[in-house]
């Protein structure tokens, strides 16, 4: 099976890209600003794999 | 087990946490392992006071690592300088620390088996890593979400099997915290509940198999799938192992981790006795433990020295584990590229001693001792000197149904020490069920010759 990984990369970067202006927007709000950032944590895993794994494959 | 249907649909379609890192061929590994080690080297050396003022006097800077073979250039770190640094600020972790200390959201500590604790400072993202390394361990040993799983360990400071709770809950298990309640309690709820798999050190759960049998039941019964084992090496221990799928009439599995590095190794299906090394997020290196020449060949043990990647608060980089490990001849039938330890982790470095002029490893005594089945689960192992001499004694226990056979099994016991270890030993009988027991690590090997 071949995995899109541009096409992944592409998704994990605009989750990100999402939850930190939300972060950032609700920051005053403690519940948003901290389960906005506890989402990113995870991404976070999958962000660096992935895109290490894209700059190999190029 | 949640729902039995699912699980051979389950096994059956899907083997790999990350199939992409898992399959990944080892070239790709190794670039990608450079990579992470780069990123990994700079941050600590950016935010790490330690790790700056070590690599400074070591005259070497993150710019300097070029390839995989510089990397032998970075000055090692060992057990001892995590707990000297703890003696500076900020407290009570030390500048090794990388992140600002109101980033630190959990705190952990080692057991102090080996000396005063190392305090481990994690963060969020440190935690999600945990959980992640876990993840990729549970699901190599067939755990899926159709799994109920039950945890009986003491939630504690300790690191144990926190993180295989979260990992399990990622994957979709059910889990169950067996938390403060006793032995019996947890057989029974593990009864109750038809758990699918359990998680605990060797030493405990032979315990518990022996508190079940007392109170009635057979372990078998209770429909335990997979057991992981982790905390010691008695589950890469042939006869150790065998013992415990005997007794629970299931599969066991070993994990290898440790709190200032990580899980960062586990067994998976297809291989018995040996370990994959988690390569997507451990870089490990053998060196020989005379000289530090690296050891690239299989079957030939060194000590491990380890690096973990994109640890935040308290990185990880060149730890001079004392593991003794060696790399095993072949790739796995699994599909993994990452690669095997043979035997798992055969010993530690500081734990090998001569007696009599031999080099002994405490697990070989263990091995003998758990293949001769009339013995009980328990021993002692006393090295003491007499004037001049090593004297070693073995303490065992002959399980009351073969009493009358004691000759023979003696002479058995002796002779197979003979073979594997190379020594003469005075062996102790004593009563059934009177040597200590032990709920989480035991302590079975006393070299008392120092204070003699």
């Amino acid at each position: 099976m071949e995995y899109k990984l541009n096409s992944l990369i592409q998704r994990i970067e605009d989750m990100k890209r999402i939850g930190e202006a939300i972060a950032q927007e609700y920051k005053e709000i403690p519940a948003v600003d901290r389960n906005i950032k506890r989402i990113l944590a995870s991404l976070r895993i999958l962000e660096l794999d992935v895109s290490d794994l894209k700059m190999i494959q190029d | 087990m949640k729902n039995p249907t699912e699980e051979v649909q389950g096994m059956a379609e899907d083997r790999y946490w990350n199939p992409i890192l898992e399959r990944l061929p080892q070239e790709r590994l190794k670039e990608l392992q450079f990579k992470k080690f780069k990123r990994t080297i700079s941050w600590a050396y950016e935010n790490s006071p330690f790790y700056r003022r070590l690599y400074r006097e070591a005259g070497i800077e993150p710019g300097d690592i070029r390839s995989l073979e510089d990397i032998k250039r970075v000055p090692k770190i060992e057990k001892g300088m995590l707990r000297e640094v703890q003696q500076r600020d900020p407290f009570p972790y030390g500048d090794i620390l990388a992140v600002p200390i109101e980033e630190v959201t959990t705190f952990r500590q080692t057991s102090g088996t080996t000396g005063t604790p190392v305090y481990q400072a994690e963060t969020w993202e440190d935690w999600e890593l945990w959980s992640e390394w876990w993840a990729y361990i549970l699901y190599a040993q067939g755990y899926r979400k159709t799994d109920r799983v039950f945890l009986p360990f003491g939630y504690n400071i300790f690191v144990a099997f926190w993180a295989a709770h979260y990992a399990a809950e990622k994957i979709g298990c059910e889990v169950i915290p067996g938390g403060v309640l006793d032995t019996q309690a947890r057989i029974l709820k593990m009864k109750e509940l038809r758990c699918s798999a359990f998680m605990a050190t060797p030493t405990y759960v032979l315990g518990m198999a022996e508190t079940a049998t007392k109170m009635g039941i057979d372990p078998k019964e209770i429909g335990i799938r997979r057991i992981t084992c982790a905390g010691e090496p008695g589950a890469s221990i042939p006869s150790t192992k065998k013992r415990i799928e005997e007794r629970w009439g299931c599969r066991v599995f070993d994990h290898v981790g440790a709190t200032e590095i990580g899980a960062w190794g586990f067994e998976c299906e297809e291989s018995p006795y040996m370990l994959h090394i988690n390569e997507a997020f451990f870089l490990v290196e053998i060196e020989d433990m005379e000289t530090g020449e690296p050891i690239e060949e299989p079957n030939r043990p060194g000590k491990m020295i380890i690096t973990t990647f994109d640890r935040l608060a308290k990185p990880c980089i060149r730890f001079d584990s004392k593991d003794v490990i060696k790399w095993a001849d072949h790739q796995c039938a699994c599909g993994r590229s990452f690669r095997l330890l043979d035997g798992g982790v055969i010993g530690r470095a500081d734990d090998i001693t001569k007696v009599k002029g031999v080099l002994l490893a405490p697990s070989a005594i263990e091995e003998v001792v758990r293949g001769v089945g009339e013995l009980s689960d328990e021993f002692e192992v006393i090295v003491t000197k007499k004037g001049d001499i090593d004297d070693i004694t073995l303490k065992i226990e002959i399980r009351p149904e073969y009493e009358t056979k004691r000759d023979e099994i003696l002479k058995r016991l002796q002779t197979e020490l003979r073979i594997k270890t190379n020594l003469g030993y005075n062996i102790e009988v004593h009563p059934y069920h009177s040597l200590p027991r032990y709920d989480v690590k035991a302590k079975r090997f006393k070299d008392l010759r120092k204070h003699s």
